[in-house]
């Protein structure tokens, strides 16, 4: 599914400057773009506007052929913190996304595995409540939610930020293991560059709610954590992305 | 479909790409989680001692202050003696009757009130017409104190049971209602935009993340409810009745009976602490997750 945002502005109430201004920005369907910037540049708010919870003041956001004018489960959110709901197993946390989407009720045991299986989680998790899962665990459930729900768009904000360092690097290959078998259309937001350059294909540089740059990462399809840096156009893509970022921490 | 392609036996993620992506297991390696029991067991026993070892001390603290003659022994009676006025109106057949009755009363009216409560909370919490022209009208009424709506309660109800049930019932539908509204009006924005992400209907995000979410501050406000059922009770049987815990106390005061008076006062604590815990740990399962959380 393509992804279209023409000339979106986002003013809040109480802000004197837009959180978006006129972003137009077109994301081709089945590619992994990843959005980049500091706080405060937008992404998330931009990211908001495709999943549809967050309305634009002005342009048009189309997603397919639809105008987006509210949240549906073809475009699925996973944020920061994972959201699973605390009172909730794992088990009955997927249940509601498929739930929502009308599965019956003797066909979501063999969904709930199958999606545990998809997303690396052991059986036995599904017993259990988010508080005793590690945090890693905790966002894998949350993805494993978020696919419940059959989305054809994957919009991730910041999921891995809260992350151990090691944790991180498995949950990356996770959603690129996703997206290669998946073949959806996947917005990933991080402040992490060398994140950006592992996951993405296209990353899109943020700045005061603008669009400063959009860099088309040349790296093949196997990028290990540990060779990143050993790859042929990295240092290069790395220097024009610390370039803008820098450039954009200076001026902020 | 992405869901068949992700449950089809052929498009399971391999045991390959399962370490690749750090596939991730709850069970320790070697074996099952293996639960302790003893230590909840004790934790249990504690909590009891320390309840008995507050019983004993203020049963130690009024016997110290009955033994400095400092208030008349008629006004501030021994504890023995307040036993053995439990024990007399117990041998004349005062205290059962009276025991069920209040018990019965104060159970009609908490039923009625948490119902009210909860019922109204839920239109005050989710829905526009509740919060714009119920609420308003809650907020004013709440505050009047229980004991002044008596009289209206006799003029429109007579002096039978009913008026009785009603007083309690307005006395526990407060803190129920003002407690669940607000945990029902207070659900994390984040736990509303998932349900609005996955396409879950109003129903099911009422349902199953909005009241479960507030589940904890329902029972809270429950059991506020159930303390208040023992404090209006003795308004309530005040008048128009006799029997009952509050008629005896009343009784008691009309003849300076202190030691009756004390004795059906200490039983109502204990009659609404019983209660207490009877809504503690029938509803604990369901609020675990607010104490595994913090």
């Amino acid at each position: 599914m393509d992804l279209e945002l023409q000339d979106v502005s986002v003013l809040y109430a109480n802000k004197a400057t837009p959180a978006l201004d006129r972003v137009s920005l077109t994301i081709p369907s089945g590619s992994f773009t990843v959005l980049v910037g500091p706080s405060g540049s937008g992404k998330s708010t931009l990211l908001g506007c495709l999943a549809g919870i967050e309305p634009p003041t002005a342009g048009e956001i189309r997603a397919g052929r639809e105008t987006v004018r509210r949240p549906h489960p073809s475009r699925g959110m996973v944020f920061q913190r994972d959201v699973l709901f605390p009172w909730a197993t794992v088990a009955a946390n997927i249940s509601y996304a498929l739930a929502a989407r009308g599965v019956p009720r003797g066909q979501r045991p063999q969904m709930i595995a199958g999606l545990l299986d998809t997303v690396g989680l052991d059986q036995e998790v599904q017993r259990r409540r988010p508080a005793g899962l590690s945090g890693g665990m905790r966002q894998r459930a949350g993805i494993a939610r978020m696919l419940a729900g059959e989305p054809e768009v994957m919009l991730m904000d910041e999921p891995f930020a809260a992350l151990d360092a090691q944790t991180r690097l498995r949950m990356q290959d996770l959603v690129v293991e996703l997206w290669a078998r998946l073949h959806r259309t996947v917005v990933f937001v991080t402040h992490d560059v060398d994140e950006a350059i592992r996951l993405s294909q296209r990353i899109v540089v943020l700045r005061d709610g603008r669009i400063e740059a959009q860099l088309e990462n040349p790296l093949g399809p196997a990028r290990p954590a540990g060779g990143l840096a050993d790859l042929p156009g990295y240092s290069d893509l790395r220097r024009r992305l610390h370039d803008h970022l820098h450039d954009l921490t200076l001026a902020a | 479909m992405i869901g068949d392609r992700l449950l089809a036996p052929t498009g399971r993620i391999t045991a390959e790409a399962r370490a690749r992506v750090g596939a991730t297991s709850a069970v320790p390696t070697g074996g099952t989680p293996v639960r302790l029991r003893l230590p909840r067991l004790g934790a249990r026993l504690g909590t009891l001692a320390g309840a008995l070892a507050g019983i004993a001390l203020l049963v130690g603290l009024w016997s110290i202050i009955y033994a400095t003659r400092a208030f008349p022994a008629n006004l501030f009676p021994s504890v023995p003696r307040i036993l053995s006025a439990g024990a007399a109106m117990w041998r004349e057949g005062l205290l059962g009757p009276d025991i069920t009755d209040g018990v019965r009363r104060a159970l009609i009216g908490f039923v009625l009130g948490t119902g009210a409560g909860v019922s109204l909370a839920l239109i005050t919490a989710t829905t526009r017409p509740g919060r714009i022209v119920i609420q308003p009208i809650l907020r004013v009424l709440a505050p009047i104190p229980t004991i002044g709506l008596v009289p209206l309660a006799i003029l429109w109800f007579g002096i039978g049971e009913s008026a009785k049930d009603i007083v309690v019932a307005l006395g526990v539908f407060v803190p129920v209602w003002i407690n669940s509204h607000a945990g029902l009006a207070s659900t994390p924005v984040d736990f509303l935009r998932v349900s609005e992400c996955l396409g879950a209907s109003r129903r099911q995000t009422l349902t199953r993340v909005i009241i479960p979410e507030a589940l904890p501050d329902i029972v809270a406000g429950t059991r506020v409810g159930a303390a208040m059922a023992f404090v209006v009770i003795v308004v309530a049987e005040l008048t128009g009745t006799t029997n009952g815990l509050g008629y005896r106390i009343s009784q008691a005061q009309l003849f300076s009976q202190a030691d009756r008076l004390i004795f059906c006062l200490v039983l109502l604590g204990l009659l609404g602490a019983l209660w207490d815990q009877v809504i503690a740990q029938s509803t604990r399962r369901w609020i675990r997750w607010s104490t595994e959380e913090s």
